[in-house]
Formats: C-alpha cells, structure tokens, sequence
C-alpha cells in the first residue's frame, strides 16, 4: 500500500485530483481502509452540515419583512426624488425661458433708434398720417415777466416731456460798469 | 421581482452571514445590508444565475469592510435556546441526529474564519472551487488549501460523531 497517495484524500473528495490521479487514488482505496473510512467520515459531515443548517437555522420570519420594508422605502424614495427632479427640471426651464424673454426685451434697441435705421419709405409705402391730437393745455406753474422785451433774446429748447419748458435767455445789453470803490453818487 | 429574490435567497445569505459574522444580530443586519446594496447594484448584475454567489460576495465584502473598520474578528455562532433543535424533528430528518447536527454545526463555526467560509460555501451551498474563490476574493489554491484544513480539524473533531447509523451517499 501507497502511504504518500493518502494525502490527495482532501483533494479527492473535493473533486478537484486530476483525472489520472483520481485513477491511482481510487486503486489506492482498496487497500487503504483507513481513507475509505475517512472518506466515509467527510461524506457524513458533509451531509451534516449541509441538511443541519438548513434545519437548525432558518431565517427570522421578521428579517425578511424588515428586509421587504426597507427596500419599499428606498424605491419610494427614488420614486420621490425622481418626481422632484422632474419637478426642479421643469421648473429651471422655464425660469431660464422666462430670463430670456426679458433679457431679450431689455437688449433688443430702442424703437427709435430702430425707426432712425430704417430705410426711408418710397412713395408706395408712405401710409397718410393721422392728424395729431393737440396737447392737452397745461397751466405754467411759474411765470417770468420781462419788463423791456428788447433786453434780452429767450430761446425755448425742444424737451420730450410737453409739462416742461426750458428756455434760454441771452441779454441784449451790456451791463454798465461798476462805479469806483469810495466813491458814493 | 424583490419578493422571489427573498424567498429564494435571504435564508442562505443569512446562514452565511452566521458564519461571518458568529452572532444572530449581526447576521440579520448584514443580511439586511446585503439585500439594500444587491438592490442599488442590481443593474450591475448581467448573469441571473449568478445572483447567489453575487450576494455573497456582497456579503464577504460588507463584511470584510465592517472587520475593517471595527478591528474586531468575529464570533462563535451561539445557538439562542429557542434555535435548538425542537422535540419534534421535521419530518424529512430522519436519518439525521440532531446531535450530531449540532455538534457538527458547532465545530464549523469554531474553525478559523476563512476555513469556516470556505467549507460552509462547499459544503452548505455545494459551490464550486473557483465560485468560492470569487465570492471570498481568494485564489483557488488558497480555498482548496482552507478546505483541506478545515475537513482535517472536522474529521478529527467529529471522530466519534460518525458512526455506521448514518447512512452514506
């Protein structure tokens, strides 16, 4: 009998010996009583712990709900967050849509500039114009009286507001020079 | 697709997580744990017949990181009073002792954690050398050296266990 082939026993319970030693193994066991017993040994604690800790040890019928519970919970969660992703989306969306219009509106040119742009109208294009409202009388808040109307030359200036009027004065005549300091008329 | 995912695989993870772990609490929480991670990883997961090495390997690591973190190694599996076997056995258990089953158990988890991990996976979940080697992120060689071992202490552990009542396969 081989002594050295007892030690592929692990080997050849496990399965894993090669095809030619599993062959010399197997002629070794019958001789060897002592592997075929020891053997016979591994099978039946095998088979032990193999049908034990499926008897002996079943899961706690409140870990699988527990278990159950919490994946609820994390699905409902990522459904939530989900929701109010699309939500932020959405509402980011339009908040850039409305940014745009009002940047749009403020740097677009002003409307006067962009009729001074155009091109004259030929005779064609020309629409008859409607005759203009007069303005509204307003009465002057302040009133200026020039006593000798040759005095001086008033210039009014155009304003866009009709409620103001700006005006020029130039003087017509010369200012007389001043008198000798001392000297009393 | 959670419901038959439970059904079919929390029992096993949990028993594997007795044996990393060797307490009931943590078992059930790294059971728990495991389950939440599998579910945000799910997509990762191409090869449905993999599931149940995939959780364990969720397991193994989880656990690993958790030893990692804590410095502690785990524990003997401590049967609670109402775990024992009861009075009256199942009725598929005849030819098993439950004697026998619990000593059986208690030298498994009294072996070194890796010998233990690696001959649960073989012996409890039958997977193969090189499955066992993915989920425990060993090489092959380093499970069948661990199985090796842990078979040695066991048969001498069990030395009286094993006698001719048992009928083999």
């Amino acid at each position: 009998m081989n002594f050295a082939e007892c030690e592929h026993l692990d080997a050849y319970v496990g399965g894993w010996l090669s095809d030619d030693r599993t062959v010399a193994f197997e002629a070794h066991l019958n001789d060897c009583a002592a592997c075929r017993e020891e053997i016979r040994r591994q099978r039946r604690i095998d088979r032990l712990l193999r049908e034990g800790t499926r008897q002996l040890e079943p899961i706690p019928s409140a870990l699988v709900d527990r278990i159950e519970g919490q994946l609820g919970v994390i699905r409902r969660r990522r459904a939530v967050g989900a929701a109010g992703g699309t939500a932020c989306a959405a509402a980011l969306l339009l908040g850039v849509g409305l940014w745009l219009t009002t940047a749009g509106y403020r740097t677009s040119p002003p409307l006067e500039v962009a009729v001074e742009k155009r091109p004259s109208p030929t005779a064609d294009d020309r629409q008859p114009v409607p005759p203009q409202q007069p303005p509204a009388e307003v009465q002057p808040s302040t009133e200026i009286a020039m006593v000798d109307a040759s005095t001086a030359i008033v210039v009014p200036l155009k304003t866009s507001d009709p409620n103001v009027s700006i005006v020029w004065i130039y003087p017509t005549v010369k200012p007389r020079p001043t008198e000798p300091a001392g000297r009393i008329p | 697709l959670v419901k038959p995912l439970l059904e079919e695989y929390a029992a096993r993870v949990y028993r594997f997580a007795l044996r990393l772990t060797g307490d009931r609490h943590r078992a059930e929480d790294l059971t728990q744990e495991t389950f939440l991670r599998a579910w945000r990883a799910r997509r990762r997961l191409r090869e449905p017949k993999a599931t149940g090495g995939w959780l364990f390997r969720i397991a193994a690591n989880l656990w690993r990181d958790e030893i990692r973190r804590s410095h502690r190694g785990p524990n003997r599996v401590n049967l609670a009073p109402d775990d024992q076997p009861s009075a009256k056995p199942p009725p598929d258990r005849g030819v098993l002792d439950r004697e026998d089953v619990r000593r059986a158990i208690e030298a498994m988890d009294d072996l070194p954690p890796r010998q233990r991990e690696v001959l649960y996976l073989h012996a409890c979940e039958e997977f193969p050398i090189e499955q066992i080697a993915e989920c425990l992120g060993i090489s092959s060689d380093a499970v069948k050296a661990s199985l090796s071992l842990a078979r040695k202490r066991m048969r001498r552990r069990l030395d009286d266990v094993c006698q001719e009542r048992f009928p083999t396969k």
